[in-house]
């Protein structure tokens, strides 16, 4: 139960700077996620928060208190690894009660608090097992306990749910979620995989080589990413990215086989917004969903001047939808579409590109524009 | 192919009797009473068995100036069990400081550590026989006890940096967070996951310890504080040479190691490979 806030917070290995310069103010209760590639710093950011590696500079707070040089197990935080880190000599009771005994509480808290949070994780069966007699799922459950029964002020994880099989990360992703929300702890989560940021963060910190992109919650990081780096990262098929040509007069863009007209109630908006792009190169970004198949919409919706044709490359059935691969010259888009789709494999099929939803980019800067 | 299996066991059985005649002579001659020991008859199996020879090793006669080994034998024990154990446990803790506390020059000690493997004995007798005199140690077996702890350092340091190399440094991160320190994560954590590798270290030095001979030939000049080993050589008298109690002294001098092969042998392989297959 504590806001965590950093300050500058610098990590170099040698020469190679692996955070640079991180601000965050993470409140109280807040679920945060940290996310981006691997080699992004994200991992090493919140070793620095344990204590486990040291900063280069910059502060670091938990519940006001500065703790750049308190060790790990004097910040009261609790740490859930990628790879549980059971002990593998204790039961899964010696295990949660480790952190307890090593603290001196008295037997009968510890016992209290070990059977309660292992009620609250289904495990109470498993108590006198060894970690090697589990399964991941259970070894995952485990390691959530010991993390509980401290009672910590903040719960560090470290992309906990990616050793474990598909169907079992997506059941587990939902019941982290309930918990942490149950227990009230303020949780900073790592992980590489952005639908596990998109569910479950309140916030969202994208990170790339060290530098914070965005910190937003989950939506806005979707519906108004900073920068191009960001709107690739998040959202599943990636954003489509194109090279075009704003016209001067804000009406067109020309993507270099074929031309999308920007509908007239947007031109005002554009014009104003990207007023030092008119005439200039800019990257237009639109995500899968944004592309219609112009065959399966009503036609009141439909906007004529935003209507290409490109061959289909490949088709993805995904059950609900499909996943049509489109190109046409040098423009190639993905466009998800419903499954009642008539594209065929190598035909062509005219698609409407919804630009009232779309996003510019700066080529150079590749900072959002719109 | 049934073939070459055949001839496979075939060579493999030839190269075993080959290599276990030696022992046979051992053993026979042995049980052999003396005036039944002679070159000529010396592939042949006893005419009696008769375990003079063994009893006559194990006490001595004093009639003949003949020392028995039994006092040798307890001294290699009084020898053995501490600088094995305690070789063992400064490996160990070498171990963990190099693999889980690393710090600036870890990487330097430990090759001049390990260099310390390829030093040949024969070169440091001397300077080693001085400090054992200044300290005090010289001709005990504390002394040649501190000797072997000394030499064994190299072999249980690599032998332990290896196996807690494949330990995750995650579980060591983990008990720093739940609150341990340095000697409790040793005690608490390291130690306890560590019984492979002390399997492999104490029967390593158990058996190199036991058949050492020039550090218990140098270090020990009085008899009475020898171990097995440089007594065996002085049960042979000047002139001539009682084979059979030579014999039955070396069976008794090598039966330790050999107990410690056959029944702790598993645990020496599998302690070998549990580094490079399980990790924990």
């Amino acid at each position: 139960m504590a806001e965590v806030k950093l300050e500058n917070v610098t990590k170099k290995f040698g020469d190679v700077i692996a955070v640079n310069n991180v601000s965050l103010d993470i409140k109280d209760k807040e679920f945060i996620v940290l996310v981006g590639p691997s080699g992004c710093g994200k991992t090493t950011t919140l070793r620095m928060i344990a204590g486990l590696e040291e900063i280069t500079s910059g502060n670091i707070y938990i519940d006001g208190r500065i703790v750049n040089d308190v060790p790990p197990k004097d910040r009261d935080i609790a740490m859930v690894f990628q790879n549980y880190a059971l002990y593998p000599h204790m039961t899964v009771y010696d295990n949660m009660a480790f952190g307890l005994k090593l603290r001196k509480y008295p037997k009968s808290e510890i016992d209290r608090r070990v059977k309660a949070a292992a009620e609250m994780l289904g495990i109470e069966n498993l108590l006198k097992r060894k970690p090697k007699e589990l399964s991941g799922g259970q070894r995952q459950r485990v390691a959530l306990g010991r993390a509980i029964v401290r009672e910590p002020k903040v719960f560090l994880m470290d992309e906990p749910l990616s050793n474990l099989d598909a169907k079992l990360r997506v059941q587990m992703r939902a019941e982290l979620k309930k918990l942490q929300r149950t227990l009230g702890v303020t949780t900073i989560y790592v992980t590489h995989d952005q639908t596990e940021a998109m569910t479950m963060g309140d916030r969202i910190v994208v990170m790339k080589d060290g530098v914070v992109q965005q910190v937003d919650d989950p939506l806005t990081v979707y519906e108004k990413p900073n920068n191009v780096f960001v709107a690739g990262f998040i959202g599943s098929p990636p954003m489509n990215f194109i090279d075009a040509t704003l016209s001067e007069d804000a009406k067109i863009l020309d993507l270099g086989s074929f031309k999308l007209g920007i509908p007239s109630d947007m031109q005002s908006f554009v014009a104003e917004h990207a007023k030092n792009y008119l005439g200039k190169k800019v990257i237009l970004g639109v995500r899968p969903e944004h592309i219609y198949e112009v065959a399966l919409m009503k036609t009141e919706d439909l906007i004529p001047e935003a209507v290409a044709d490109l061959k289909v490359e490949v088709l993805e059935p995904m059950g609900t939808e499909v996943y049509l691969y489109l190109i046409n010259g040098p423009v190639s888009v993905v466009a998800r579409v419903s499954a009642e789709t008539r594209a065929r494999m190598g035909e062509n099929v005219k698609v409407m590109f919804d630009l009232r939803k779309m996003h510019l980019f700066d080529p150079v800067t590749q900072m959002a524009i719109i | 192919m049934k073939i070459g299996r055949l001839l496979i066991y075939f060579f493999l059985i030839l190269f075993a009797i080959f290599y276990l005649t030696p022992i046979y002579v051992l053993l026979v001659t042995s049980l052999k009473s003396f005036v039944e020991v002679d070159l000529k008859t010396m592939w042949r199996l006893p005419k009696t068995i008769s375990i003079e020879s063994f009893i006559q090793a194990w006490k001595g006669d004093p009639k003949r100036g003949l020392r028995g080994l039994s006092q040798n034998f307890m001294n290699s024990v009084y020898l053995v069990i501490p600088a094995t154990i305690l070789s063992a446990f400064l490996g160990s803790m070498n171990g963990y400081v190099l693999t889980k506390w690393r710090f600036k020059g870890a990487d330097i000690i430990f090759p001049m550590l390990l260099f310390g493997m390829f030093i040949p004995y024969q070169s440091i007798l001397i300077p080693l026989v001085q400090v054992l005199q200044k300290i005090k140690l010289y001709s005990t077996i504390p002394g040649l006890i501190f000797v072997h702890i000394v030499y064994g350092i190299p072999i249980t340091t690599l032998i332990f940096r290896n196996y807690y190399s494949t330990i995750p440094s995650e579980l060591i991160e983990a008990a720093k967070i739940d609150g341990a320190d340095f000697v409790g994560i040793y005690r608490r954590i390291v130690l306890p996951v560590s019984m492979p590798a002390f399997a492999v270290v104490m029967i390593w030095q158990f058996t190199s310890i036991w058949n050492d001979f020039l550090f218990g030939l140098v270090v020990a000049p009085n008899p009475s504080v020898q171990p097995i080993t440089v007594a065996l050589n002085n049960l042979a008298g000047s002139y001539f040479v009682q084979w059979n109690i030579q014999m039955a002294g070396a069976l008794i001098t090598a039966l330790p190691p050999l107990i410690v092969y056959i029944f702790l042998g598993r645990y020496f392989m599998r302690g070998l490979l549990s580094g490079s297959l399980s990790g924990v």
